[in-house]
């Protein structure tokens, strides 16, 4: 049944790493990243948006966690999003300005929260779990009303100071896409190594086949919640940057727009390719600046476009280059 | 007093939830559908009902007017979109409702849905009814009594027509339906249609207390989600008794905690109901 | 006794689905319940495998109470299942199928470090269990792609990963092919000879059965009719006559 959205993992899971060509492959990403922010050196726009866009990428990042591993679809992923950035920026008004202490509070105050939201949540799936998961980010976002005191309700939460590194203040636009690059690459790195772990592996068992894995003694639902609770605390992580990054939070980043968004980031991505939603989002965040820049009814682009993309190709864009690409693969060899 | 005159109010949200939640139920009942796009159409029925306004049409016709043309988009939608998926998994349809709500609001935004438009009360609904110390606005009477009509209208139709027996094979069992000859997609245009225009019905109707924009269904949709959960996904009775538990906690919440509380003790609830008693209240609706 | 089942009832709707059942299964021996369409047999299959509760009676395994335990509980007693519609992870390779129960047993799901050696005793281990149920060879292939026959050995592979004193199988039979049925019949019978398992086995075929069980349990509208040896079962009358109502009545 979840075969059309999550077309992949089997191909991702148990091929050997290469070390040679891994050592290559990180070579080269880091140099990518190391060098970008100079080839945009008279572009300090450019340079910005690309860390939105870097940030976006991490949240898609992080549901794909989530709606690859499991087949759990969230609609309110913006919640852990939101979370964590009123947490760190709450935060550093109040107990330090360190960047590393502010995003490992955030880290774990996130991670308590969501094992104790999800384990309700976990127990339902499908569109049950879709609907609460939507409902629960509404109440974060009352929350912030409820407490416009301490977040500054409909303003936003203002006033953010610049976070420091060991005392040093953290505030050239290369550091932070720097920052931004390495959380997404280790994140990532990190990802594709769970995939081909026994974690990874027990997560595609319960995806396909639940009542089996159950019956392999597996706990269905412990593996669903390590699931949830580590892409809330990465799309936290994710939030606890961006708000470090902007110097303020609004309550907008909590909105159903918002989740709707990272949903789509990683459908129009691909879901469970992990490298399709961070592109998904990339191109999704520059899209979208280039775009309403030139008319202002850039929703119904992406409204249309999403309607589309669901409707011929489900696997995402990810999705449909790898079937091409194997299609390719497949003609080649039979031409040889 | 306050209490009481929270209660009245409490019946007239729970009137127009009740309204605007018996089309999602239809629509997943029949289809399988988790519909996202439901608030949108309330939307599209609230900013609809000021078009006709503005075209100068009367209050009268543009009630019913509005919910009709909302219908037929319906029908569209459906034979033009939802068709498309039709053997799909359920959550593709949760995907592509999502994008067509984007696609809804996207489209209302351009036609004056980015500020708050007022839809204005004909005049012999206009005024407060005062009964016996308590006072309520007249339209918000004439609302519950029109969503009630229409409830009891759509419910006596559904139990009594060839179109209704239709609807509850269907919603009993989609693949007996289609043993007993039915032709599934007339059956889904209609249903979505009606659904649409239920949607429509509550956002024309609910235009002069809510005014009209864009998003203006987006919270009533959260509403009607939290109402299906409660009753139980697909069952009639339990979104009845649903609609009308949730206009209360919000109306009660509202008036003696902020609106913005009466949020969080629903989900609270919500989520305590579903730990305990995933099938709703009647114990009879789907957890697949 | 491995498994003894006493006065277990369930009803669904007003219907008495399974009603006061009395099991007693021996170890290391194959002990089929047999019964026509309808007779409750997969009701206490379910019932007994944790899937459903019973309203009343018990379920013991060895000396323990394992009434209304879960799945999840009954594989790490040694108590394993598979099922009608062969249920194997067809996009995964047959070796990782097996890996997969094998951690399951080792409490491993939940590692994202795992030393090299560890992961080579696992799959020295699936290799091994493959061998046993005549899949050598195939450890690469996709489970998908396996034939039919095949496939249901390797439900039966991933249940024997679970390193379990008792297996429970629904209907291994069904939908099989002369060869197929020959085969998976052999397969079992080892399980019992090579291996000294408990296989409870719940059938609609009844000829394959009588050859190859111990004991036979017959069920009817949700009781048990007969309890015997095959070839007592063979001359039974209640039995005869609940296979002609049963294949009209129900």
């Amino acid at each position: 049944m979840r075969e059309q959205l999550t077309a992949d993992a089997g191909v991702i899971a148990g091929q050997p790493p290469r070390r040679g060509k891994a050592i290559l492959v990180i070579a080269a990403v880091a140099a990518v990243g190391a060098v970008f922010p100079f080839l945009l050196a008279g572009e300090p726009f450019l340079l910005m948006l690309a860390s939105y866009a870097l940030t976006a990428a991490i949240v898609a990042l992080s549901l794909d966690l989530l709606t690859g591993n499991t087949g759990l679809l969230s609609f309110g992923h913006a919640a852990w999003y939101g979370f964590g950035a009123y947490a760190a920026g709450l935060l550093s008004k109040t107990v330090t300005s360190d960047i590393v202490l502010l995003v490992l509070m955030t880290m774990l105050a996130t991670a308590v929260i969501a094992t104790l939201i999800g384990a309700v949540l976990v127990r339902q799936i499908g569109k049950t779990f879709a609907i609460l998961t939507l409902a629960f980010s509404q109440i974060i976002f009352a929350i912030v009303f409820v407490f416009s005191g301490l977040t500054g309700g409909e303003d936003g939460l203002q006033g953010i100071p610049v976070p420091t590194f060991f005392g040093l203040q953290v505030f050239k636009p290369e550091v932070w896409f720097w920052i931004f690059y390495g959380v997404l690459v280790i994140s990532l790195a990190f990802a594709l190594h769970v995939r081909r772990s026994p974690l990874g592996k027990a997560w595609l068992a319960i995806r396909d086949n639940a009542e089996r894995a159950s019956f392999i003694g597996m706990n269905v639902n412990r593996l669903k919640l390590i699931a949830y609770s580590s892409s809330a605390t990465l799309a936290a992580v994710a939030g606890a940057l961006f708000v470090l990054f902007n110097g303020a939070a609004s309550p907008d980043l909590l909105s159903w727009f918002e989740s709707g968004k990272i949903l789509m980031y990683v459908v129009l991505g691909g879901v469970g390719t992990l490298v399709g939603p961070i592109l998904g989002a990339i191109a999704f965040t520059v899209a979208e600046h280039y775009v309403s820049s030139f008319t202002d009814a850039w929703l119904i682009y992406f409204g249309g476009l999403f309607v589309l993309m669901v409707i011929v190709a489900p696997g995402g864009i990810f999705g449909a280059l790898s079937g091409i690409w194997t299609r390719g693969a497949a003609s080649r060899e039979a031409a040889q | 007093m306050l209490a009481m005159s929270l209660a009245l109010n409490g019946v007239v949200l729970g009137s127009i939830l009740l309204l605007f939640s018996l089309g999602l139920t239809l629509i997943y009942g029949v289809g399988r559908v988790v519909n996202f796009a439901h608030g949108a159409l309330f939307s599209l029925g609230a900013m609809t009902g000021v078009w006709c306004t503005q075209l100068g049409l009367p209050f009268w016709l543009t009630l019913i007017v509005a919910p009709i043309a909302v219908g037929l988009v319906g029908v569209f939608i459906d034979w033009a979109i939802l068709a498309r998926i039709r053997d799909r998994p359920m959550v593709d349809s949760l995907l592509l409702t999502f994008g067509l709500a984007l696609l809804i609001t996207g489209i209302l935004y351009e036609f004056g849905g980015r500020t708050v438009q007022i839809m204005p009360v004909p005049g012999a609904l206009g005024g407060v009814a005062a009964v016996g110390g308590l006072s309520l606005p007249v339209y918000r009477i004439f609302v519950s009594v029109v969503a009630i009509v229409l409830t009891v209208a759509l419910i006596l139709f559904l139990q009594n027509s060839r179109w209704g027996l239709r609807v509850r094979a269907a919603n009993d069992n989609p693949e007996m339906g289609a043993c007993l000859g039915i032709d599934r997609e007339r059956l889904m245009h209609s249903v979505v249609g009606v659904s649409a225009g239920l949607a429509a019905a509550a956002g024309v109707a609910g235009a002069p207390i809510f005014t009209a924009y864009a998003t203006v269904g987006d919270k009533i949709l959260i509403l009607a989600f939290m109402t299906v959960i409660l009753g139980g996904l697909g069952s009639l009775r339990g979104a009845v008794v649903a609609a009308y538990v949730v206009g209360m906690i919000i109306v009660f919440g509202e008036g003696y905690f902020g609106g913005q509380a009466a949020l969080m003790a629903l989900f609270s609830m919500v989520m305590a109901m579903l730990i305990n008693w995933p099938r709703g209240f009647f114990g009879e609706g789907r957890v697949e | 006794m491995i498994l003894s089942v006493s006065q277990l009832t369930k009803n669904f709707g007003g219907l008495r689905a399974v009603n006061k059942v009395d099991l007693a299964i021996a170890p290391a021996t194959i002990h089929s319940i047999i019964g026509p369409n309808g007779a409750g047999k997969t009701t206490l299959f379910n019932l007994i495998t944790g899937s459903i509760k019973p309203v009343d009676g018990s379920v013991r395994f060895r000396d323990r109470d394992i009434t209304g335990w879960s799945p999840q509980r009954l594989a790490k007693l040694g108590v394993a299942r598979t099922f009608q519609r062969t249920s194997i992870y067809a996009r995964l390779d047959v070796l990782e199928n097996v890996a997969l129960a094998i951690r399951s047993r080792e409490g491993m799901t939940t590692s994202v470090w795992q030393p090299a050696s560890a992961e080579r005793r696992v799959r020295d281990e699936a290799t091994d269990i493959l061998a046993k149920v005549g899949l050598r060879g195939r450890e690469a292939v996709l489970a998908g792609n396996l034939a039919h026959g095949y496939q249901r050995s390797l439900d039966i592979a991933i249940g024997l990963a679970l390193n379990p004193a008792l297996i429970l199988m629904d209907e291994p039979l069904a939908g099989m092919s002369r060869g197929d049925r020959e085969t998976v019949a052999s397969l079992i019978t080892m399980l019992r000879d090579t291996l000294g398992l408990t296989v409870v086995v719940v059938e609609h075929d009844v000829g394959m059965v009588m050859r190859l069980s111990d004991r036979i349990t017959v069920m009817q509208h949700g009781t048990v009719i007969a309890d015997a040896p095959p070839a007592e079962i063979r001359g039974n009358e209640a039995v005869r006559n609940a296979y002609l109502h049963g294949n009209f009545a129900q």
